[in-house]
């Protein structure tokens, strides 16, 4: 079997209940494919994904992970080969950051040794410092970090298959957008195969390399890569569920990485003044983005700003009120473009370091582009 | 205005009565060590029931409600009645004692261990079912350790009720601080120093075991959650 999760015909029935919580759903999900489920409340997604660790068990069907039945695995060991993420992270009080991390691993019986290492490693793979976080108590983190261990946690032990319930829902939308971005940064290179439940088809067009949408009840309307199921939705349910907006969700299938003007034009911070102006002037800019030696976002400088007053970039600088970066999505640059009121926006990596521009012009030029496509429905 | 010095006179004589010499510090030492023994045994039983028990309810929901209304049932009965009860069944002295102060304590270390337990958040019991984290250890490494402080607020009650029951023990041919107090008592009012001797040195231990209980729940590994 090639798929890394195999649902055939999975049904299950809650005992009172008049409608089955998830009704025959098949679906394969091939090795590292993010599969996002999504549907309205009572859709069966969450049931869907915790049969999968067989938290809940299927009244009738057969699920695959890695091609075994997992009715037929122990459950002990199928859940310690399945990373888990959780909206409310659940996290163990009581331990330390790097003692929660290394959880499974010393359930497997790893030596003390490469378990630390193991944490330390993970800590750095989801950007928390080692050494300032490891003999932490999750009550001393921010939602934010926590949820990073929570992903950390769950990758512990290098599992090949992630569930991944709502992990970003419970976070504010900045930090939210950040985590996204971050962990699309880490499954391209982990690629594993990823079922990952949300209610929001944004985060879901954004995560997703597939989609599967399921309606209350559990009946499964489509499944498809993100493209397809805004340019081809399967039923009137699709097409409403995925929302009219369509010419704008189109802006969240492209990433900023794809549209970006890389190596804009910048300053640097101890320039004269006189040199910004004349540098802007030729590229037609009425700002320009200043950098320090290693090429990070200091601040900008308003060509007004240059001209008004004759010395360094630095006396002069204005501060920067929003960025993205490369894995973000057109969608959430245009949405912060027009919230700050901005027409361009920095790139940076993951260094801080400005690797590129998106312009206001650019998200309207692909919602322009995507319209005739929307019209087609 | 006349009883108020009486009552402060009797305290005084209480007081001297642990003086070598003036009173009988040698006699306040025996039933002090009577009253440590029961309230010790009694604890000891009283956890190894309740703990269990506590566990049992929350695994088995239809026990919950009946074992918590039984065991607070028990608490109700005057502990008179409850001496008297027992002394039939298993005789006078040491034993009624241990089997009457036990009851009353099951209600709060039993309620306490179930509340806890239960008041975890379902999140961390989730996340550690899903990431294949066995029952046993479940209960051991994640759900006691997290309740503890809760169930160790019940031993507390319990510690403090078990130790100002003990005193009526002695009624029943237990020793402890309340022969010192009955003694006192059917003196008529010529002995009171000796109901404030064995009133005194009850308080005390009262106030020692709650510190030591406090001292032991601070180091426990759930502490550091809060």
């Amino acid at each position: 079997m090639e798929s890394m999760i195999q649902f055939d015909n999975v049904t299950k029935q809650y005992p009172g209940s008049p409608t089955p919580a998830v009704n025959s759903l098949t679906i394969a999900v091939p090795e590292g494919e993010t599969c996002v489920v999504i549907g309205p409340s009572g859709c069966g997604k969450t049931t869907a994904m915790k049969m999968v660790n067989r938290l809940i068990e299927p009244t009738s069907g057969a699920i695959f992970v890695g091609g075994r039945n997992i009715l037929k695995q122990n459950v002990i060991e199928l859940r310690r080969s399945i990373g888990y993420v959780i909206q409310q992270i659940g996290l163990f009080p009581h331990f330390t950051i790097r003692e929660n991390i290394a959880l499974v691993p010393e359930m497997l019986g790893w030596s003390q040794a490469r378990r630390l290492r193991r944490a330390d490693e993970l800590l750095d793979v989801v950007g928390l410092d080692p050494a300032q976080f490891r003999d932490r108590y999750p009550r001393q983190l921010s939602g934010g970090q926590r949820q990073r261990v929570g992903v950390a946690r769950a990758l512990a032990a290098d599992p090949p298959v992630m569930l991944m319930d709502e992990p970003f829902g419970a976070i504010d939308p900045i930090t939210r957008d950040r985590l996204q971005n971050e962990f699309l940064r880490l499954q391209k290179q982990l690629r594993k195969t990823i079922m990952f439940v949300t209610h929001d088809i944004d985060e879901a067009l954004k995560m997703g390399t597939l989609i599967c949408i399921l309606q209350v009840g559990g009946d499964l309307q489509q499944i498809d890569s993100p493209k397809t199921i805004l340019s081809q939705p399967a039923n009137s349910f699709v097409a409403d569920f995925v929302g009219s907006d369509r010419g704008l969700k189109k802006l969240t299938l492209v990433r900023v990485s794809e549209t970006m003007q890389t190596n804009p034009t910048v300053g640097s911070y101890d320039e004269p003044t006189a040199d910004l102006v004349v540098r802007m002037r030729q590229h037609e800019m009425d700002s320009v983005f200043i950098v320090d030696d290693q090429h990070k976002l200091v601040g900008y400088v308003a060509l007004e700003a240059a001209q008004a007053h004759s010395g360094r970039a630095a006396d002069v600088l204005s501060p920067v009120i929003a960025t993205t970066e490369e894995e973000a999505t057109m969608r959430d640059a245009f949405s912060a473009m027009l919230s700050y009121g901005i027409r361009f926006l920095p790139v940076l990596n993951s260094h801080q370091q400005l690797t590129g521009l998106v312009s206001a012009d650019d998200a309207q030029g692909l919602i322009r582009q995507s319209h005739p496509a929307a019209l087609a429905r | 205005m006349e009883n108020l010095v009486e009552f402060l006179i009797s305290i005084k004589d209480g007081l001297l009565y642990y003086v070598p010499g003036v009173g009988r510090p040698d006699r306040v030492l025996e039933f002090l060590a009577g009253h440590l023994l029961i309230t010790l045994v009694t604890l000891v039983f009283a956890i190894l029931i309740s703990i269990p028990l506590g566990i049992l309810i929350t695994r088995v929901e239809w026990l919950y409600e009946p074992v918590i209304k039984l065991t607070g049932m028990l608490y109700t009965v005057p502990s008179f009645a409850m001496f008297g009860l027992l002394v039939p069944i298993v005789g006078i002295g040491f034993k009624p004692a241990i089997v009457a102060l036990t009851l009353y304590s099951l209600l709060a270390i039993v309620r306490n261990t179930a509340v806890g337990i239960n008041g975890i958040d379902q999140a961390i019991i989730e996340a550690a079912r899903g990431m294949g984290m066995r029952d046993r250890a479940i209960l051991l490494k994640v759900e006691l350790p997290l309740a503890l402080p809760v169930i160790f607020a019940g031993i507390r009650i319990a510690t403090v009720s078990t130790i100002s029951l003990a005193t009526l023990a002695s009624f029943f041919g237990a020793d402890s601080l309340g022969s010192l107090i009955f003694e006192g008592i059917s003196a008529g009012g010529t002995r009171n120093d000796k109901i404030v001797a064995g009133a005194i040195g009850a308080a005390f231990l009262a106030i020692v075991f709650d510190a030591i209980v406090s001292r032991i729940e601070r180091v426990l590994p759930g502490s550091v959650a809060r």
